[in-house]
């Protein structure tokens, strides 16, 4: 009976979560609580309005509130962009706290399809800020980056990447 | 007329097969192996995790996935690639397989002393044939060898002849003679 539910859980969990609200905590109870039961499978939504990014380049922010996903109805997608408030940022940067500011999700713990049909995941949700035209603000961007942003035409977010996944 | 629509049609035609080269190459078209389980991940099929450290790990199925996360070691695992190599299952198999590509074969080449002719004259001698050679050459070597023998002996019984002849006249001068070929027949002999 355990079973069963859990695994109509993982099943309802990409299409009808995102209607519960369970957003950011769910992923927050990470793995590393990691219990060997598997009921603890991680269902991983979208990024919606109040989720917590990370921001990956060198532009002066740390930490970003989503405050609206562009484009889905849903909430936002690997390679979608987002509208987001500056929570947390270094002393001396481009970006100061409270800020509005347009960013591309490039990393998203959600998965998401390749053409081959394949699916890829990330460890975390994070985000490169970018202007209202599209460019990235900083200058540098960290971590792995998916090919997804190439058809987003985000080319220049890949061009600053270090590492292609 | 209808020369410019042949002309369209072809062109349409090769960009047709340019485009789907180019999403052939795009699509996997190749299987890759599953980092947990070492299974084969078809095309279409399994799910690729990037860490934040930019490791990529490809778990063929949610199973292999759900144990990657979970922390288990696949070396603990029974049905896992690692575990069968850790604890050394099919191995004698391989060995065997292995053991069997490496014959040597007679590597046919000529020598200084033997040309290549030669060489295979000699090695497609059937035995027979070499047992009759080999019996021909010891024969020989018999023949020469009696032939020495009766020649010495010949000389010997020519030399005590004379000596029997010339007992009369002088027996100290030809004492040391017929010791001298005896000795030497003798050398001869062994």
């Amino acid at each position: 009976m355990a079973a069963s539910f859990a695994s109509r859980c993982y099943r309802v969990g990409r299409s009808l979560m995102d209607g519960l609200q369970n957003f950011s905590n769910l992923p927050s109870t990470s793995r590393e609580m990691a219990c060997g039961s598997f009921l603890y499978q991680q269902q991983r939504t979208f990024i919606q309005m109040r989720t917590v990014l990370k921001v990956v380049d060198n532009s002066g922010a740390k930490k970003v509130m989503c405050i609206q996903p562009l484009k889905g109805k849903k909430g936002a997608r690997l390679g979608d962009t987002i509208i987001a408030s500056v929570k947390e940022a270094m002393p001396n940067g481009k970006v100061k706290k409270g800020k509005v500011v347009y960013g591309v999700v490039v990393r998203a713990a959600m998965q998401r399809g390749r053409c081959d049909g394949s699916e890829v995941k990330f460890d975390d949700n994070a985000v490169a800020l970018v202007d209202k035209q599209g460019q990235p603000i900083g200058t540098r961007v960290f971590g792995p980056v998916p090919h997804e942003l190439r058809q987003k035409k985000h080319v220049k977010i890949l061009t600053l990447a270090g590492h292609i996944a | 007329m209808g020369a410019s629509r042949k002309r369209i049609t072809e062109q349409h035609r090769l960009e047709y097969k340019f485009l789907t080269l180019i999403e052939e190459w795009m699509y996997k078209v190749w299987t890759e192996l599953c980092r947990f389980s070492g299974a084969k991940i078809y095309p279409g099929k399994g799910i690729r995790f990037v860490r934040s450290d930019s490791q990529v790990f490809l778990f063929s199925n949610s199973k292999c996935k759900r144990y990657f996360h979970n922390r288990l070691k696949p070396s603990k695992l029974t049905w896992t690639a690692m575990y069968r190599k850790q604890h050394k299952k099919d191995i004698a198999q391989e060995a065997v397989r292995k053991r069997r590509r490496t014959t040597k074969k007679p590597y046919s080449r000529s020598i200084v002393g033997a040309t290549l002719e030669v060489i295979q004259k000699k090695r497609s001698e059937k035995p027979e044939v070499r047992d009759a050679a080999r019996e021909a050459a010891l024969r020989e070597i018999k023949e020469r060898i009696k032939k020495t023998k009766d020649e010495k002996k010949a000389k010997k019984a020519e030399v005590v002849a004379k000596q029997q002849k010339t007992q009369g006249k002088g027996n100290v001068p030809k004492g040391g003679a017929p010791k001298g070929p005896k000795l030497g027949g003798g050398g001869g002999k062994r």
